[in-house]
């Protein structure tokens, strides 16, 4: 109420221009989402009385309460109104500076010469199609005549008169260029063609383009021969990749003369235009056919063969070329209307060029800037007008937006009319329209503006701009970046899935005529024709599906002809649950006409089938193995399907990433010597739940088990291979049998100890019990209880990651051969844990454990019982929800395994949240939902994230409001631990944090583990130069290459520890696998085993002894490997890797290569040494140097691994 | 056999080089395998301060052993100085008892003290010459007959499968000390409690009986939930509110201006508006 007052009489005094705005707005408020927020500056009181103001700032003394200036106030009130927030606001004029520029003044000068060439260029009296060539050809020209060419016996005419007018139109008047890095920036000169060149019936069968060509081909012959003068080299090019019309353009000579323009990467664009009514408009109405086609026709009705044959694409060539002017007098008109007009389409061409639209005949700004000056004119169906001359260009721009993503192109066409209706007259009427796939129709009502878009390409367009509308309006976050800064148009980081076809030529067998007249060649038409078919065959399984082809955009010489070789990549966003579907069920028998439709699509591969439900339907089945690697082949194998029998491309012209690529690395090497019966998580997941129902049903227990949490990543559906069954004693090759971890839970009882010591010994007590419950009660099942004391000491754990926690556990091993490792969690083991941190003063220490110990004890305990099945759970479930993710985890872990990280340099977890985060992230591109996206994507996060400045939060739920953690305190908390150590120089929390409710701290990083500086930029490194790879491998496709990307570098490396194969119990997992050197144990005949009955064989022990990661604790706790204070990092590929890699830390490196680095002499050096013989004198004394005894250490090395070390390598 | 290394000693002594010096300490190479040598230092120990005067004397400091150090191995090294009492490592301190399959390897560069049963044996060792030492504990004590032969430390994979025989024990032996150690336990409970009981009637020094409570309450604060009544206040009536909240809605635009004005400052520092 009081607002309206205030305006009131603010309207009537009308002092300044935010008034004006005020009441503008007004009318709109309610379709804008402005912030209503209280009218701050408009309250007389508060302007008119300054001496009461200058009092209080006496009092106050700060100067946010000073009294603002007229200008402030418009300034901030401005940005609160007019823009999103004022970060928004500063962000667009940061990118407007940065983007506009003007042309250097030499161009000027270049231009004028352009148009004296223009006028000087002599006519040419009328002379036959021979002539012309002929005489052209002399100079080197070739006629860039569109297909079909004319024949030789064409009758036709060709004469020159120079154009009847030059001006320049586009960006360059308009002042709307925009910087681009790698693109030339276009200044287009508009050569009007003088009327009489033309007669009446010019516009049928192509010869107004064969004239327009020859136009145009003289005037390249007089460029050509004032090349060197001018220091301009013309070439031809198409016109918004429109083949019927070819355009001239001049670029610099690079002769380095003064003139040369090529050093202001400039090109000038010539562009032949009809002048208004040369043609009568009526007879180029969409449904009128202007290429008269005689042979084989059949057809005798006029009408019918008319409308049947209509060439509204053709037509629109020529109404484009004669509506040209006038559309940019439109556009110039509501420019100088609307103050923003000139900003916005620059951020519209920034944001089209970041999605690589605009270039190729797609949705390009000269469209949208003729949709947003039609905006501020009226609305669609005679509504009032959206837009007002006032707002700002945030404002513009999101309206546009925002309309153009919402209209329904498929229902309507939009007509640009001051009505936003149709014109009355019917040739120009809706239906005729609708011709079009997309039709958007110039102000006169006559001209599609959009006549060659295809339906896949605005409804490509119309999801960018519905996203982003969606993130300006995001009001927590701020998406500027994702909006204008960010390449959308990566093809590798787009699609799920990519399909490129590189044919000379495709022969679609519907490109015959009458249907192919209206497209100038084949490649447009099979452009236009694949995402038809792919929508109408793969149904529910497409969600988008985009063409790419990049050949019009290149220029050609004069005397060439365009290269016609056509590569198309087809990119499909899929649905990840749908495209797993092998079965498209069509419809059913008694619909003939839909059966007909059907038929047609899929032709011999359609069948009718009986359904188990009874139903007789149409359908087309492609078969799979039922493991998800051949479920998700279909999509694939239906649109190989569909391209070759409706494109007439042979397949072995298509290839597809789908992912299937990648397939082969996470198949085992070594399979066909070790028993892998399981080829999915099925077998143990249904065994895991049958083993849980059964804890939780046993009643003879002292307490009865409350919950059972699978800890695995085998039980998560991330483990790199399918958990498989021990295999029994059959198979010579030995390999290890993994566990899988779980961790049980009692029902809570007050008859537990109270203390930690005895509490271990009570889980040992239920361990028993429960080991020989399960025995009797689980027939052919094993139960062992495990205790190994040896990792914990008095002062210290030696054993990272290990306690007596983890190092205590019951071994269940089921009938099917699957050993689950079963430990008691218990919520009070953490309470007296922290007491023993920090002892109350009334309780007496009564453990056997120092602090230290305990707080390392503690810190497991987080992470065994709450974290791990924590996560687990989430990624079990988020797993269950994204079926790619599960083979995008294992993939993307293989991966980082074979680039020996995985688990020595980062823990397991790490890859499987970052997965988890790349399906979960709002960005530009929809979510992953293909193995080759998912992992592609991956890799993307790891390169792109802010790792420094931002934490990676994983939202698997939503934030709990009672634990008072949310995004903001978990953000807040990471600053606070990134400014704490700044200030020291390093990295606080490590360099991945990641983060979640459950651990807001980011704690998954185990000691000496490489959440550092040095390791993570390696992975960078390494992911960066792997996308790379990907994306050349478009350009020039071979399979084979795909092992490049999981080969580790070593060159980091400074040596290698070569292992003994036969001692690698995950041998069977190397890339490199070779049956000889596999572990294998001596069979015993069964007639001949009594003997030896009890006593198992010494390579039989591998079954259940993983030789590397015991040696790999040892040379850990010997100080040898571990963080940077340790001798050396250390890399493996855990995944039956054949060797370590040993990296000597910064700390032993000297700066000249050849020199060892020498130390002071002291007691706890924490490294073998050497005595230098260099010595360094300090006053008096004698200060003693060291070296690092690096072939002690080595040796030592050896000695710690015995059998297992092979040998040294030095890299 | 004890004859032999005595004459051999004499001999030696005037050939040799004496060990070399690093700082205080005295030099000792030991040969890993053939070709590569380790250093261990030694000196004699001399902390101050301490009351065991006569003991410091027999003890010597070896500093920089190989991860693998057991007693057996310094032993052998100093088996011509003269029978050692006694060896305490700095680093480990093993509440389990090891054996020759179950040891740790000691972190790289760590010491230990070593204690000579004579004075005697301190000042062989701080005369011990250059000459070959092969670093091993394949080594009988000859002092001490008696004692159960030691074994030889186990390495790589054979030591790991004892350790894994070791971590599953006879079910029933854990068994059975699971129980001893929970009978023991809950003895030790009940004597506590019965302390406890006691204590509770008993007139301490000062006359006095402890009262202790059977179970404890927990301390229930009294809830904050008061509802204090607030008083109902009329915003934005008088004119000075409406002043003061418009004055500080100023103020926070501006401060959120300023904010933002050097998010600004900051990205355009990270060069971010390069769209392209």
């Amino acid at each position: 109420m009081k607002r309206t007052a205030n305006k009131k009489e603010l309207k009537s005094s009308k002092k300044h221009k935010s008034i004006k705005d005020d009441t503008k707005l007004e009318s709109t408020e309610k379709e804008i989402a402005l912030d209503e927020e209280v009218d701050v500056f408009s309250d007389e009181d508060f302007i008119e009385q300054p001496n009461f103001e200058n009092e209080r700032q006496t009092v106050v003394g700060d100067s946010k309460f000073r009294p603002p200036t007229a200008e402030e106030m418009l300034m901030l009130k401005d940005t609160m109104q007019l823009y999103k927030s004022s970060l928004f606001r500063f962000q667009i004029e940061e990118l407007l500076k940065e983007v506009q520029f003007d042309f250097p003044k030499m161009i000027e000068s270049t231009l004028h010469e352009v148009k004296s060439t223009l006028d000087s260029i002599e006519s040419v009296s009328e002379c036959s199609l021979a002539d012309i060539i002929s005489s052209l050809g002399v100079s080197d020209i070739k006629i860039p005549f569109p297909e079909p060419k004319p024949s030789t016996h064409n009758q036709l005419k060709f004469s020159f008169i120079k154009p009847s007018k030059i001006f320049i139109v586009g960006g360059y008047l308009l002042k709307s260029n925009v910087k681009s890095k790698n693109e030339e920036k276009n200044i287009d000169v508009a050569i009007q063609m003088p009327e009489n060149l033309f007669q009446e019936k010019d516009y049928l069968n192509h010869r107004y383009f064969y004239k327009r060509s020859v136009y145009l081909a003289v005037v390249a012959r007089e460029f050509n021969k004032n090349s060197n003068k001018l220091s301009l080299k013309a070439e031809f090019q198409y016109f918004n990749g429109d083949e019927l019309r070819p355009i001239l353009i001049l670029r610099g000579s690079k002769d380095n003369s003064l003139k040369d323009i090529s050093k202001t990467n400039t090109i000038i664009r010539i562009l032949p235009l009809l002048p208004e009514n040369v043609f009568n408009l009526k007879k180029l109405s969409p449904n009128k056919s202007c290429i008269r086609y005689t042979e084989n026709d059949t057809l005798n009705n006029k009408e019918e063969n008319n409308n049947r044959c209509s060439t509204p694409r053709y037509n629109t060539s020529i109404l484009q070329d004669m509506g040209f002017v006038s559309h940019l007098n439109y556009l110039h008109v509501n420019q100088k209307k609307c103050q923003a007009f000139r900003e916005t389409v620059i951020l519209a061409k920034v944001w089209l060029k970041q999605r690589g639209y605009g270039t190729n005949g797609d949705f390009n700004s000269f469209i949208f800037s003729m949709c947003m000056a039609w905006l501020l004119n009226s609305g669609p169906n005679g509504a009032e007008r959206r837009l007002m001359s006032t707002y700002s260009s945030f404002q513009l721009f999101k309206l546009t937006m925002e309309f153009l993503g919402n209209h329904d192109f498929e229902a309507s066409p939009l007509f640009l009319t001051k009505n936003g209706c149709p014109i009355s007259d019917t040739d120009f009427s809706k239906a005729n329209f609708s011709l079009y796939d997309v039709a958007i129709v110039d102000p006169s009502g006559r001209i599609n503006l959009a006549g060659h878009l295809s339906t896949s390409q605005i409804l490509e367009f119309q999801e960018s701009a519905k996203q982003t509308v969606r993130f300006l309006n995001d009001k927590n976050d701020d998406k500027f970046d994702l909006i204008f800064l960010k390449k959308v148009n990566v093809l590798h980081l787009e699609f799920d899935q990519l399909i490129k076809i590189d044919t000379e030529t495709c022969k679609p067998p519907a490109f015959i005529p009458p249907y192919s007249l209206d497209y100038s060649s084949s490649t447009q038409f099979t452009a236009s024709l694949i995402p038809k078919k792919l929508t109408a065959g793969l149904g529910t399984r497409l969600l988008q599906c985009s063409v790419r082809n990049s050949i019009h955009k290149k220029s050609w010489a004069l005397d060439a002809t365009p290269k016609m070789h056509s590569t198309f990549y087809v990119g499909l966003k899929i649905d990840q649950e749908n495209s797993l579907r092998g079965v498209e069920y069509g419809p059913s028998a008694e619909k003939i006409k839909d059966v007909k439709a059907f038929k047609e699509l899929w032709e011999s591969k359609s069948e009718l089938r009986r359904f188990k439900d009874g139903s007789i339907i149409e359908s087309v089945v492609f078969e799979n193995d039922g493991t998800f690697e051949g479920r998700s082949m279909t999509v694939s194998k239906m649109a190989i399907h569909l391209i070759t029998l409706h494109c007439g491309i042979a397949a072995r012209d298509i290839i597809i990433w789908s992912g299937a690529q990648f397939f082969p690395f996470l198949s085992l090497p070594g399979k066909s010597d070790v028993l892998l019966p399981n080829k999915s998580f099925k077998s143990v997941m249904d065994v895991f739940n049958s083993f849980q129902k059964k804890l939780k049903n046993y009643t003879t227990l002292p307490l009865n088990i409350s919950t059972v949490q699978p800890c695995s990543p085998g039980l998560r559906y991330t483990s790199i291979f399918y958990p498989q069954p021990d295999n029994g004693n059959q198979m010579e090759i030995v390999k290890l049998d993994e566990a899988l971890e779980v961790n049980l839970e009692f029902e809570s009882s007050a008859r537990w100890p109270d203390d930690f010591d005895a509490i271990q010994e009570m889980k040992l007590a239920f361990y028993l019990h429960l080991g020989k419950t399960i025995t009797d009660d689980w027939e052919g099942s094993k139960a062992t209880v495990s205790v190994n004391d040896r990792t914990q000491f008095n002062n210290t754990i030696q054993f990272i990651g290990r306690s007596i926690l983890t190092e205590r556990f019951l071994d269940v091993k089921s009938p099917e051969g699957y050993t689950f490792r079963c430990r008691i969690k218990y919520e009070r083991e953490e309470l007296l844990l922290e007491q023993l941190i920090n002892p109350l003063p009334s309780i007496k220490q009564a453990s056997t454990f120092g602090i230290a110990t305990a707080k390392q004890t503690l810190q497991i305990y987080k992470h065994l019982f709450k974290l791990t099945p924590y996560y687990s759970y989430q990624i079990q479930q988020f797993c269950l929800r994204n079926p790619c993710l599960s083979f995008t985890i294992r993939l993307f872990k293989r991966w980082l395994s074979s680039h020996l990280f995985l688990n020595c340099q980062i823990p397991e977890i790490v890859p499987e949240l970052l997965c988890c985060r790349a399906f979960m992230e709002d960005n530009v591109w929809s979510k992953p939902s293909s193995v080759f996206s998912g992992f592609i994507r991956v890799l993307h996060l790891i390169t792109n994230f802010d790792w420094e400045n931002v934490p990676c939060i994983l939202e698997f739920e939503d934030f709990d409001n009672n634990s008072g953690i949310n995004v903001d305190t978990i953000v807040e908390g990471f600053k606070g631990i990134r400014s704490n150590s700044s200030e020291k120089g390093g990295i606080g929390g490590g360099f991945f944090f990641i983060a979640s409710m459950a651990d807001p701290k980011c704690s998954i990083w185990e000691k000496g583990m490489g959440n550092n500086f040095d390791i993570v930029s390696r992975l960078i490194t390494i992911s960066k130069a792997c996308l790379k790879h990907v994306n050349s491998w478009f350009e020039n496709a071979e399979a084979s290459d795909f092992a490049k990307m999981f080969l580790p570098a070593t060159n980091f490396i400074d040596i290698k520890v070569n292992l003994n194969k036969s001692l690698i119990p995950k041998y069977y997992e190397n890339f490199f696998y070779k049956k000889t050197f596999a572990p294998k144990k001596k069979i015993t005949f069964k007639n001949l085993s009594n003997s030896t009955e009890g006593k198992l064989d010494k390579m039989e022990y591998l079954k259940y002894v993983d030789p590397v990661e015991v040696f790999f604790d040892e040379i850990r706790t010997a100080n040898f490997i571990g963080d940077e204070s340790k001798i050396f990092s250390m890399f493996y590929d855990f995944c039956g890797g054949d060797y370590f890699g040993l990296k000597l830390n910064k700390k032993f490196r000297n700066e000249v290569q050849e020199e060892r680095k020498d130390f002071d002499f002291k007691v706890n050096l924490g490294f073998s040494s050497i005595p230098a013989a260099k010595k360094e004198m300090k006053g008096n004394k004698i200060l003693p140097k060291v070296y690092l005894n690096f072939e002690g250490i080595l040796a030592e090395i050896k000695k710690l691994g015995d059998d297992l070390v092979e040998g040294f390598e030095y890299l | 056999m004890i004859k032999n290394f005595k004459n051999t000693l004499k001999t030696e002594d005037t050939n040799l080089i004496p060990l070399e010096k690093l700082g205080d300490y005295l030099i000792l190479p030991v040969n890993l395998n053939k070709e590569v040598e380790h250093f261990i230092y030694f000196k004699k120990h001399n902390k101050k301060n301490s009351e065991k005067n006569n003991k410091l004397s027999k003890t010597i400091f070896l500093l920089n052993l190989p991860v693998d150090t057991s007693k057996q191995h310094l032993c052998r090294l100093f088996r011509k100085c003269g029978q050692i009492d006694n060896i305490i490592f700095n680093s480990k301190e093993s509440s389990i008892e090891s054996n020759n399959f179950n040891w740790l390897p000691l972190s790289s560069g760590s010491s230990c003290h070593l204690t000579f049963v004579t004075e005697e044996g301190i000042e062989k060792a701080l005369d011990m010459k250059q000459r070959l030492r092969v670093w091993s504990d394949d080594f009988k004590d000859p002092f001490n007959d008696n004692e159960e032969q030691v074994q030889p430390q186990l390495y790589g994979f054979t030591k790991y499968i004892e350790l894994f025989k070791s971590s599953k024990p006879s079910q029933n032996i854990l068994q059975k000390n699971v129980e001893i150690y929970l009978k023991a336990f809950d003895e030790l409970q009940a004597e506590k409690k019965l302390n406890l009981q006691a204590k509770k009637n008993l007139p301490d020094e000062d006359g006095f009986i402890t009262v202790v409570s059977k179970s404890k309450q927990k301390m229930e604060t009294k809830s904050d939930n008061k509802k204090l009544k607030k008083k109902k206040e009329l915003v934005d009536f008088y004119r000075f509110q409406m002043r003061d909240t418009k004055r500080q809605q100023l103020a926070d635009l501006r401060t959120k201006f300023e904010q933002d004005k050097k998010k600004i400052e900051i990205l355009k520092k990270a060069r971010k508006f390069k769209p392209y």
